[in-house]
């Protein structure tokens, strides 16, 4: 039994640090709505913008810190080594990136709230990829999820209502089995610490219904198929930014959790029998998340499915459980989040408040209205293709050789056949922006006011072919062990 | 500056975007000075030494590694500067400046297929190849068919590769092979899957029949300069794989595989023959003819004979040259007509001596008149093939080059003599630019017709890959 | 399987309870109803019209604001019966949660939440 005083002399000055960039970014978020009370009322969009990136990138940079000095803090409820570092920085540029959207907003909504809530998110998403235990796991995901509910309704589009609600309802659901399973994992091994999952006791049924249970939890908030039928409405409904934010940072925070369980709490002896439906999830998210992009007409629908099939490429990457795997999975999420956040950086450049320029049509002749932005986009989606020279080429490759290193050739297959069947989604956009005009489309609007989405198209561009070209590769990635 | 043979062209393409939109003449006089530079540096080039930038170590060893050498590689990329600068220089499409952007690409990222010693940057170019191809498809061509079958075949073939690629570097720990080092051992299973990712994607590029369904559709709607590319310098990056990849790392895979593409050559060389003599648009007739053509390379290359691989490799080049002048005449005639459709077109000939003289001279160079490069390689294969022992591949071989001269004249009259079609316009007959652009061309046909061991200089000996080659086929 | 005993007698009772005041009533029972006792309240105001209608938004967003800064007292309990044993860390903590609610009500205040319009 723990005593209140045994914790707090536990407690040490490392303990914070790991927490820190997580705390930056949650008091960012409370300066944002403090400032927004005192500045008048022209300078709230801009200000509560620059503040979020200011402690994004102060937290960024505490980030850099603790990715050299691995600690276990908390007693090892929160686990600030490599592995969680990396996955905290994809979330920090997610986020990043994503702000600079905000201005896609309509003006009737409190922009300072909206950021203010994908801070917290954020903050939320960092705190799971650190979790050690069950508890900080679920505190973690709800601190997720309860903000990205407030930020589906965001708009005053019925679709967004639905997403909000779609969400909501599904979302919680999920959250429940999973924590149904939780509780049954803790009943079975006494323990709610990852790291006791590794001796479950022996022939006991219920700790495959348990992992059962928190592998659909963790399967549905990742959209792997056959979990993913919310994604795409909640994806077109939710406000551009917060799409944006859903499709990386909120992936990147279960990710963690995945690759902590499959890393450090799965028993060797066990795991390719309990770890065999992940691999079949992957297996399948990669090919009907694809296909389905096949027939979409609205990018971020378009984008959500696919993300469902990139998804299943980076949990394809843990096959095995190799460390050469996880690199390169989280080298593939680093690749995923500026391509997918660069094509949404387009889609913002193209939006008004009145629309955003998410509809397929809109997009005939952009090439000959506006060449700069139809480059942009075509380069994204030929990386999300995995063509040369961008980073989804190496990443694939990459992918690819950790997946028949392993020696799971089939999904090695899959991977490509997926892939192919990708490549005519993305095609099919490029297409239509390249497509000689037979009459002059005047579509609304395209006119972007704000520089800020080019900032984040030319950050995008620049990772996406210098990655691809001299691949970064996160070197001491392996989880801590407590 | 074998680096540059890849970078200039492909940086080159993307700064004429800095050109205004509407300054025609100034994107084609760049990408024709592109070209040509490109041109002399590579003739100049044959001594230059290997470029090696250390690049990835985990999971294996790549490096980006080019190299020229004085081999096939050295002969196909001047044959691929040569062929761009002569097609640029006649570009006639709308967004002159666009178009001329992506054949300096294409020109860069073949460039980069060739000169490529190590197996990943061959992949990289290989699937770069694909976009402008694409981009042309859909941007200049009227139907979308073309840009998805186009797309569909080579995706499929550029993924297999990139997977066989994956699978080569983990099993052998280095994809730094192409035509240097030793040659890695590996375990018979592995070898025969990563072979067939390989084989399956030079099958799909050259094309070979049955998987040439992507090639008569691309090479009818692409705009002829980039269409003289493709079938002219594109199609030999399959046959090149299977020279320096397929014979080298997979010997043995190939012996055993050797019946199977062998007739898969055969039934292209006969069957490519035949739809040629039948086609009633004149662009088809070209691409069919193409893929016989490419049959009978194919075949020469399976053989293994030394004979029919020197053949195979002055016919290549030979196919090269006379298939882009050929699209390149067409092509003038499309633009010229307004219509592709043999039965409407006829007469030409009698306001455009120029043109029809183009045209017969690289119609006759393909239908193998001696003297001209097409004749040198057939003899050489065919007496290859004969050496070797495949009397009746030998045999198809000849009755098929005689349907070769029925489609082409055909291809001929149907254009430039008979009745003049009263409805179609009356142009001019080709400008200086356009005979200029062709004269290169004609000059190196000739060349190879007459002194084909111009070649063998330069490939026989000192060419690793052709040296590397298990000439001797073995015969149960 | 010994600790779980004293679940399923507790779930055992609970059940059985549960069911027996749903039950009993409609077998004892005598109806004597009249007019005072269909009426949804026996004490009060009476009602004026449907229950069951429909509600302005603001009647929600009033009592979730209560809610939130309500049930904020409730955990001020357990860290008052513990305050010397968590001494200046439990201090400092409660003072991170009292500011940061704050800044919420602040927020919620400025921005009208609180005002009926």
């Amino acid at each position: 039994m723990i005593t209140a005083a045994a914790l707090q002399h536990a407690i040490t000055a490392a303990d914070w640090e790991a927490l820190r960039p997580i705390i930056w970014i949650a008091g960012g978020a409370l300066a944002v709505l403090l400032f927004d009370l005192c500045l008048p009322r022209g300078a709230h969009r801009i200000s509560s913008v620059l503040l979020g990136v200011t402690s994004l990138v102060w937290a960024g940079g505490f980030l850099v810190r603790n990715y050299h000095t691995p600690y276990a803090a908390f007693g090892g409820a929160f686990l600030s080594d490599g592995f969680s570092v990396v996955f905290q920085g994809a979330i920090v540029l997610a986020t990043l990136l994503s702000l600079l959207f905000v201005y896609t907003f309509e003006e009737r909504i409190s922009s300072a709230g909206a950021v203010a809530l994908l801070l917290w998110a954020a903050s939320g998403a960092m705190l799971m990829t650190g979790a050690g235990n069950l508890l900080i796991l679920f505190l973690g995901l709800e601190l997720l999820s309860l903000a990205l509910y407030a930020l589906c309704g965001m708009a005053s589009r019925r679709a967004a209502r639905e997403a909000a609600l779609k969400y909501l309802l599904l979302s919680s659901m999920a959250s429940a089995v999973m924590l149904y399973g939780m509780v049954l994992l803790f009943g079975v091994t006494g323990s709610v610490n990852f790291s006791a999952f590794l001796a479950p006791p022996p022939g006991n049924p219920l700790y495959l219904v348990a992992l059962g249970l928190f592998y659909v939890g963790v399967a549905f908030k990742l959209g792997l198929v056959p979990f993913h039928i919310w994604m795409p409405d909640v994806f077109e409904g939710a406000p551009l930014p917060v799409t944006a934010f859903m499709s990386v940072a909120t992936k990147a925070g279960m990710l963690a959790v995945l690759a902590r369980i499959i890393y450090v709490a799965t028993p060797a002896g066990l795991a390719n029998k309990v770890l065999l439906p992940i691999w079949v999830v992957a297996a399948l998210s990669m090919i009907i998340g694809n296909l389905a992009a096949l027939s979409q007409s609205n990018l971020k629908r378009l984008l959500a499915y696919s993300g469902i099939g990139q998804i299943g490429y980076i949990v394809a990457a843990f096959a095995g459980a190799t460390a050469l795997g996880l690199r390169y999975a989280l080298f593939y999420l680093l690749a995923y989040l500026f391509m997918t956040l660069g094509a949404f950086a387009v889609i913002a450049a193209l939006s008004d408040q009145a629309d955003e320029g998410a509809r397929l049509v809109s997009y005939a002749g952009l090439a000959h209205r506006r060449p700069m932005l139809a480059a942009a986009m075509s380069f994204f989606l030929i990386g999300l293709a995995g063509l040369p020279p961008t980073v989804g080429f190496m990443g694939k490759l990459l992918l690819l050789s950790s997946v028949l290193n392993a020696g799971y050739i089939s999904l090695a297959v899959l991977l490509i056949v997926g892939t192919a069947i990708s490549i005519y989604a993305y095609a099919k956009i490029i297409r239509v922006m390249y497509a000689p005009m037979r009459h002059e489309v005047v579509a609304g609007a395209m006119s972007a006011t704000w520089p800020l989405p080019w900032i984040a198209i030319a950050i995008c561009s620049v990772a996406v072919l210098g990655l691809g070209l001299y691949p970064l590769v996160p070197s001491a990635v392996l989880p801590l062990v407590k | 500056m074998i680096t540059a043979l890849i970078l200039g062209p492909i940086l080159g393409g993307l700064l004429l975007f800095a050109l205004p939109r509407t300054a025609d003449a100034a994107a084609r006089a760049c990408g024709v000075v592109l070209a040509l530079a490109a041109l002399v540096v590579t003739l100049t080039g044959s001594t230059l030494p290997d470029e090696s930038i250390a690049w990835l170590q985990r999971p294996f060893i790549a490096n980006y590694h080019v190299g020229l050498g004085q081999g096939l590689g050295f002969w196909l990329v001047a044959l691929l500067n040569l062929c761009t600068m002569c097609a640029i220089a006649v570009i006639k499409v709308p967004r002159v400046r666009d178009f001329t952007a992506l054949m300096l690409l294409l020109e860069g990222s073949m460039a980069g297929v060739f000169l490529a010693r190590d197996l990943l940057v061959f992949a990289l170019f290989w699937d770069l190849m694909l976009l402008p191809v694409f981009l042309v498809l859909i941007g200049w061509c009227g139907h979308a068919t073309a840009a998805w079958k186009y797309l569909i075949y080579n995706v499929l073939g550029g993924l297999t590769l990139l997977l066989a690629t994956a699978a080569f570097g983990i099993a052998a720990g280095t994809t730094d092979v192409i035509g240097h080092g030793p040659i890695p051992v590996l375990t018979p299973t592995w070898a025969a899957w990563i072979f067939a990712g390989f084989a399956f994607a030079f099958l799909v590029k050259t094309p070979v029949w049955p998987f040439h369904g992507w090639m008569p559709e691309t090479y009818v709607e692409l705009p002829a300069p980039m269409v003289a590319l493709v079938s002219g310098i594109q199609s030999k990056a399959g046959l090149y794989g299977f020279l320096v990849i397929a014979w080298v790392l997979f010997a043995e895979q190939m012996h055993a595989m050797v019946p199977v593409f062998g007739s898969l050559a055969v039934i292209g060389l006969v069957y490519g023959g035949c739809m040629a003599l039948v086609q009633s648009d004149i662009k088809r007739v070209v691409a069919y003819s193409s893929l016989s053509h490419l049959g009978l390379i194919l075949l020469a290359i399976m053989s293994g004979q030394p004979l029919a691989l020197q053949g195979a490799i002055v016919y290549m080049l030979a196919h090269g040259l006379f298939n882009v002048a050929l699209f390149l005449g067409l092509g003038f005639v499309e633009v010229r007509e307004g219509t592709r459709v043999l039965s409407r077109l006829g007469g030409l000939g009698v306001s455009n001596p120029r043109l029809a003289g183009a045209l017969i001279f690289a119609a006759l160079a393909a239908l193998g008149l001696p003297g001209l490069g097409g004749f040198s390689g057939e003899l050489l294969i065919l007496t290859g093939l004969y050496q070797a022992g495949d009397y009746w591949q030998t045999i198809v071989a000849l009755l098929v080059i005689i349907v070769a001269a029925a489609y082409m004249l055909r291809l001929f009259q149907g254009t430039m003599q008979g009745p003049v079609s009263d409805d179609l316009p009356q142009r001019p007959d080709l400008s200086a630019v356009e005979v200029l652009a062709l004269i290169p061309l004609a000059a190196m046909i000739v060349l190879l017709g007459v002194n084909p061991s111009v070649l063998s200089s330069g490939v026989e000996p000192s060419n690793a890959v052709i040296h590397a080659l298990p000439l001797q086929k073995e015969r149960a | 399987m010994t600790p779980y005993v004293s679940v399923a007698i507790y779930l055992g009772v609970a059940t059985v309870a549960s069911l027996a005041f749903c039950i009993l009533p409609g077998l004892l029972a005598q109806p004597r109803p009249n007019a005072t006792k269909e009426e949804a309240y026996e004490c009060g105001v009476e009602p004026t019209s449907v229950v069951g209608g429909r509600f302005p938004v603001r009647f929600y967003l009033i009592a979730m604001l209560f809610v939130i800064f309500d049930v904020e007292a409730a955990s001020f309990y357990p860290w008052a019966v513990q305050m010397h044993a968590l001494r200046a860390f439990g201090l400092g903590e409660m003072v991170t949660f009292v500011v940061t609610l704050g800044i919420g009500y602040a927020f919620v205040w400025k921005k009208g939440g609180l005002q009926w319009r």
